[in-house]
């Protein structure tokens, strides 16, 4: 991707319902939560009230690291509204959280990706992705990042 | 345990392709007609009735609104909304009503003006609505970019080949063309495949299905009705169904998916298995959907799907006939149609005569419907006669 198309700009903040509440609170902040069951201790993601390993009701906001791997990625060429079309193409990515759960996010690279060359990648979010909900004007600019040592940053 | 007890009696597809004088209710109706006049029956036969949905006319209630139009009073009715795998679980549902005598004819319809009945920011709008509101959609995918995920990790797992892909809208189209209602009148190569705008990388725009106007209708029925038809009858041998998933995100694997247990079930209720099929008419959305079903459903060796359409077995005349009528990528998919045009397809080569597209064993056809990405899957065995 180049860099020079990245002029971030707004892009549309999340709908929110009272099941992904606290999860988006959290991304405004620029930490990423996610749930873990109190009985199994297994991380989970969507958030939900019932763990779908073993429906224990009782659950624990917990912060993780960023850190994850990508399992697959498409480059998007054409993009579902204005925001989005302003910035194509843009990769989405499924990112498997060294924690476990599985989440979507986007990618931001200044170097092409192709694959296999992300196969496995390493992720950090340690460098602190707006979330889509921030709106800050201080939040950082893509342009700010560049790929380190084949660790790429990601929007969560 | 459905096997020898279900026929399909009649089957129907409306006009295809731009159709803005029709509405969706319209275009239903007409393959609704059709359907019957195929079964050498009238409208005041049918006591239930199956639909999907539609995105360009959203009735709340869309199979009761299509009993009112159509002018029934069915005593089973509902409309079912599991994407485009809706066809395969509206035959399993008639099935099960007429096995159990909840009704004895049910007319079962998909498909909507996709093409013509809505803008094209409402298209690409109803493209989203695939993906999970709170945390897929933020992020700007659409349908092509799930299933452009599916593909870059089957490729990246089992070797396929962007040109394996490009096959399978080639054959898709070369069926097509030879289908008198089909609005794909000329053939396109692999080059142009390839050679076509991105979407979602590694998939460009031939490798995604179309948006047309078109509905499909097919009429199920009992077995004691066979006799007083207008046309053969295709029997029900097995049908299976499973759901792993509906959201790409939760998917329990990118490579494999539900197909092999439905379709384990539709072959054991069938009591045939995959090298019994004589042809096929898969799902295929994108180019990679048929190489996957191809390899859960037994039909080809699993990394070798891409193969099986890149060498020509799929063909017409070729060891496996497969999608011959184009399927969604070169004859229609307006919403929940685009599975029941191989139900249709299905049982028109079951009964042979289609001329340029007739495949030669035509016995035993295997019909596969997905819906979301790959979360739904539906298998059904046909039979020429009664197993
Ligand atoms: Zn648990």
């Amino acid at each position: 991707m180049e860099n020079s198309r990245r002029d971030l700009g707004p892009l549309p903040g999340p709908d929110i319902n009272a099941d992904a509440r606290t999860y988006w609170a959290a991304a405004a902040e620029e930490r990423l939560v996610v749930q873990c069951c109190d009985e199994c201790g297994i991380y989970r993601f969507y958030p939900r009230p019932l763990c779908p390993d073993c429906a224990s009701d009782q659950a624990t906001w917990t912060e993780v690291s960023g850190q994850g791997r990508v399992h697959t990625f498409t480059i998007v060429h054409r993009a579902p509204n204005k925001e989005f079309q302003a910035i194509t193409p843009y990769v989405i990515a499924l990112i498997d959280l060294d924690e476990g759960p599985r989440m979507m996010a986007n990618i931001w690279a200044t170097t092409p990706l192709r694959w296999p060359l992300a196969t496995g990648s390493a992720l950090s979010s340690k460098s602190a992705m707006a979330a889509p909900g921030c709106r800050s004007s201080s939040a950082p600019g893509i342009n700010q990042y560049a790929p380190q040592q084949g660790h790429y940053r990601w929007r969560w | 345990m459905l096997r020898n007890k279900v026929i399909i009696a009649g089957v129907g597809d409306s006009d295809i392709g731009k159709v803005p004088d029709m509405s969706g209710l319209a275009l239903n109706a007409q393959a609704a007609k059709r359907a019957l006049d195929d079964a050498g029956m009238r409208m005041k036969d049918v006591d239930g009735l199956l639909t999907a949905y539609s995105l360009t006319e959203p009735y709340f209630m869309l199979g009761t609104v299509l009993a009112e139009y159509l002018g029934l009073q069915p005593t089973y009715c509902a409309s079912l909304v599991v994407g485009g795998g809706t066809p395969g679980a509206a035959l399993h549902h008639a099935a099960m009503a007429v096995t159990t005598g909840q009704a004895k004819v049910v007319l079962v319809t998909c498909g909507e003006n996709r093409a013509t009945g809505q803008s094209r920011d409402e298209a690409v709008n109803a493209l989203t609505q695939v993906g999970h509101p709170y945390f897929e959609n933020p992020y700007g995918p659409l349908v092509p970019a799930f299933y452009a995920m599916v593909t870059q990790r089957y490729m990246h797992e089992f070797g396929t080949q962007r040109e394996d892909l490009a096959h399978v809208a080639v054959r898709a189209r070369h069926h097509a063309v030879r289908h008198p209602n089909s609005p794909m009148k000329s053939e396109i190569t692999v080059d142009d495949v390839l050679a076509s705008k991105p979407i979602a990388e590694p998939l460009n725009m031939l490798d995604c299905c179309f948006i047309s106007d078109a509905a499909g209708a097919f009429i199920v029925t009992t077995p004691d009705r066979a006799a007083d038809l207008a046309n053969r009858p295709a029997w029900l041998w097995g049908i299976g169904e499973c759901h792993t998933h509906e959201h790409i995100t939760l998917a329990p694997s990118l490579t494999e998916f539900g197909a092999v247990q439905s379709g384990s079930q539709a072959y054991e209720m069938a009591g045939v298995g995959p090298k019994d099929i004589d042809f096929a008419e898969l799902y295929h959305c994108f180019t990679i959907v048929p190489i996957i079903e191809a390899e859960e459903l037994g039909l080809a060796e699993r990394v070798s799907g891409g193969e099986l359409f890149a060498s020509g077995e799929t063909a017409i005349e070729g060891r496996l006939p497969i999608n011959t009528h184009g399927g969604l990528l070169s004859y229609a998919q307006a919403g929940a149609s685009g599975g029941i045009h191989g139900i249709v397809e299905a049982v028109r080569q079951l009964r042979g005569g289609e001329s340029a597209r007739q495949v030669p064993k035509h016995d035993i056809a295997l019909i596969h419907n997905e819906g979301g990405v790959l979360s739904w899957h539906c298998t059904m065995i046909l039979g020429r006669d009664k197993r």
